[in-house]
């Protein structure tokens, strides 16, 4: 998924162009605040009040304090918080549901995995759902999850690597 | 330095499942987000601020009504001040005190000339008669008919330097319009010009010389005071008329003498007399010119803001004029500027703290949310 940018200029920094923002990156926004929220519908709105308040900020966007990505994921990240501090329609979603019923064997064993991984992934802390929603759903490297997280680029590769350990003791614990 | 992107194999087998097929938003809500992106999040119309007031008219009338009568208790009390303003303090900002038993400046003007003192024979001694002020007490209080005030008043005018001589001019022309004369005065030139007069107006017209006087540049000061000298009066009166009563007396025992000693005894007697009355004399004159004409001290000071009064005044705006306002202009739009920084600053640095303050609690509330979710 890439992000189009208008070329930058001699005159400053590289306007933001939005709507090249929203198409690639509406389905990854909603994945990460599904994954987080853990309620479709929360993440529904939240997904478009996100999208409501970069259009509405987008004149503030700062290209020297990090990618278009990370400055949309940070935006997301906070009306998510928001929604979580307003303790409403949370937790209503363990799991997708698994996709094998119409897959052949193969395909149904890797659906099945998946599956597991999800369900896995459900019951993990919101803290390290987050980090791997950031890392596998919304496809940020770990300098863009740094930059929406706040912290460094290591800490995040670090807090990335304890959360996937975690994800997979889940599932070991569950199999 | 940052960390490698990459996880250990087992955990990257974790990551392969997890980005194969995230979480996909509904389809028909996809295509609503799509629609409101391309309407740029269109707001709903905002109401016209006359909507909200004729939505709430009715709750608006009891509020219109008493802000209209708040604006006219206040519009007439204002009125009501303005007016107490310009009668305590006779215009111009001058104050005016008063000493002794008169009203004022305003009842001493209305002095005129002296009563008869009871002494045909002696035309000099003439007084001003003064009449009665309202509401002070009444002459008759202390059995006189008749009261005697002295007014003086100061006036300091503040002029352009190159004006200095044409305010002095004035000074002198309203002086001898009223009737008065200057006692002494001196003008000086240079960077340090200015002027100080001592002025003798007739009391009678000593309000319309102030008042003359005062257009003439701008008043810096200005106050005026009154003194009842009625019982010096009287005494000088009274001393006159004994000494002239001991002199008839003299006289008629002169006339009466039959021995050179008795005639020379009382022209001794008599010049000694005759030196006391040219005293007293002298005293009722003094007196009489203090109650008949008002001194005034007008000091005239240099200042480069200081604006000349419309009677002074040639009515010409010159490149120099201009050049002295646009200075005066440019300091007080500096002045202003510096007061509104002066009280900005301060509430702009604190809203800064409290705007920090805030984002920072803002954070944490949400930090907070994500590890209580």
């Amino acid at each position: 998924m890439s992000v189009t940018l208008d070329p930058p200029t001699s005159a400053g920094p590289a306007p933001l162009d939005f709507d090249a923002l929203y198409r690639s990156s509406r389905d990854d926004v909603y994945a990460y605040v599904v994954t987080l929220l853990r309620s479709r519908s929360a993440a529904e709105d939240v997904t478009a009040q996100a999208f409501e308040r970069a259009f509405r900020k987008a004149r503030s966007y700062d290209p020297g304090k990090g990618g278009p990505r990370a400055w949309l994921f940070g935006i997301a990240r906070n009306a998510a918080l928001d929604e979580l501090r307003r303790g409403k329609r949370i937790a209503t979603l363990v799991a997708e549901p698994a996709d094998a019923a119409a897959t052949p064997d193969e395909a149904a064993e890797r659906a099945l995995e998946r599956a597991a991984v999800r369900n896995a992934l459900a019951g993990l802390p919101p803290r390290d759902r987050e980090i791997v929603a950031l890392k596998f759903h919304a496809g940020l490297d770990n300098a863009e999850i740094a930059a929406v997280l706040g912290v460094s680029a290591s800490n995040a590769g670090t807090q990335l690597h304890r959360a996937m350990t975690k994800l997979r003791r889940s599932l070991d614990d569950r199999s | 330095m940052t960390a490698p992107d990459t996880l250990p194999p087992e955990l990257a087998e974790l990551g392969e499942l997890l980005r194969e097929q995230p979480p996909r938003p509904d389809p028909a809500w996809a295509r609503r987000l799509d629609a409101r992106a391309a309407a740029g999040f269109a707001r709903p119309p905002r109401r016209s601020p006359w909507a909200i007031l004729k939505a709430h008219r009715r709750a608006l009338v009891p509020v219109v009504s008493f802000a209209c009568v708040a604006l006219l208790v206040v519009g007439l009390a204002s009125v009501d001040v303005g007016s107490d303003d310009m009668g305590s303090s006779g215009g111009g900002g001058g104050s005016l005190s008063s000493d002794g038993a008169s009203g004022g400046g305003e009842a001493a003007s209305r002095s005129g000339r002296a009563e008869s003192a009871g002494d045909s024979g002696d035309s000099s001694v003439a007084a001003p008669r003064m009449a009665p002020p309202t509401g002070q007490g009444s002459p008759g209080s202390d059995g006189r008919r008749t009261r005697f005030q002295e007014r003086s008043a100061a006036l300091t005018l503040a002029a352009r330097p190159r004006e200095i001589e044409r305010v002095a001019d004035g000074i002198l022309r309203v002086t001898d319009a009223a009737g008065g004369f200057v006692a002494s005065s001196t003008v000086s030139g240079g960077a340090g010009s200015g002027g100080s007069f001592e002025l003798r107006i007739p009391n009678a017209r000593l309000d319309k010389a102030i008042a003359d006087l005062s257009r003439l540049a701008d008043v810096r000061e200005r106050t005026q005071s009154s003194r009842d000298i009625t019982a010096e009066t009287l005494t000088a009166r009274e001393r006159l008329r004994e000494a002239k009563r001991e002199r008839e007396g003299l006289l008629r025992a002169l006339a009466r003498a039959t021995t050179l000693n008795e005639t020379e005894s009382i022209k001794a007697r008599l010049r000694t007399v005759n030196r006391e009355l040219a005293v007293a004399r002298q005293a009722v004159r003094r007196v009489t010119n203090r109650a008949d004409y008002a001194s005034v001290s007008v000091a005239l000071v240099a200042d480069r803001d200081g604006a000349a009064g419309p009677a002074g005044d040639d009515g010409r705006w010159t490149p120099g004029d201009a050049l002295d306002d646009s200075l005066r202009v440019l300091e007080v739009a500096a002045g202003i500027a510096v007061i509104v920084l002066a009280i900005a600053l301060p509430l702009a640095l604190l809203a800064a703290i409290a705007a920090g303050g805030a984002r920072l609690a803002r954070g944490r509330r949400r930090e907070r949310a994500l590890d209580m979710a």
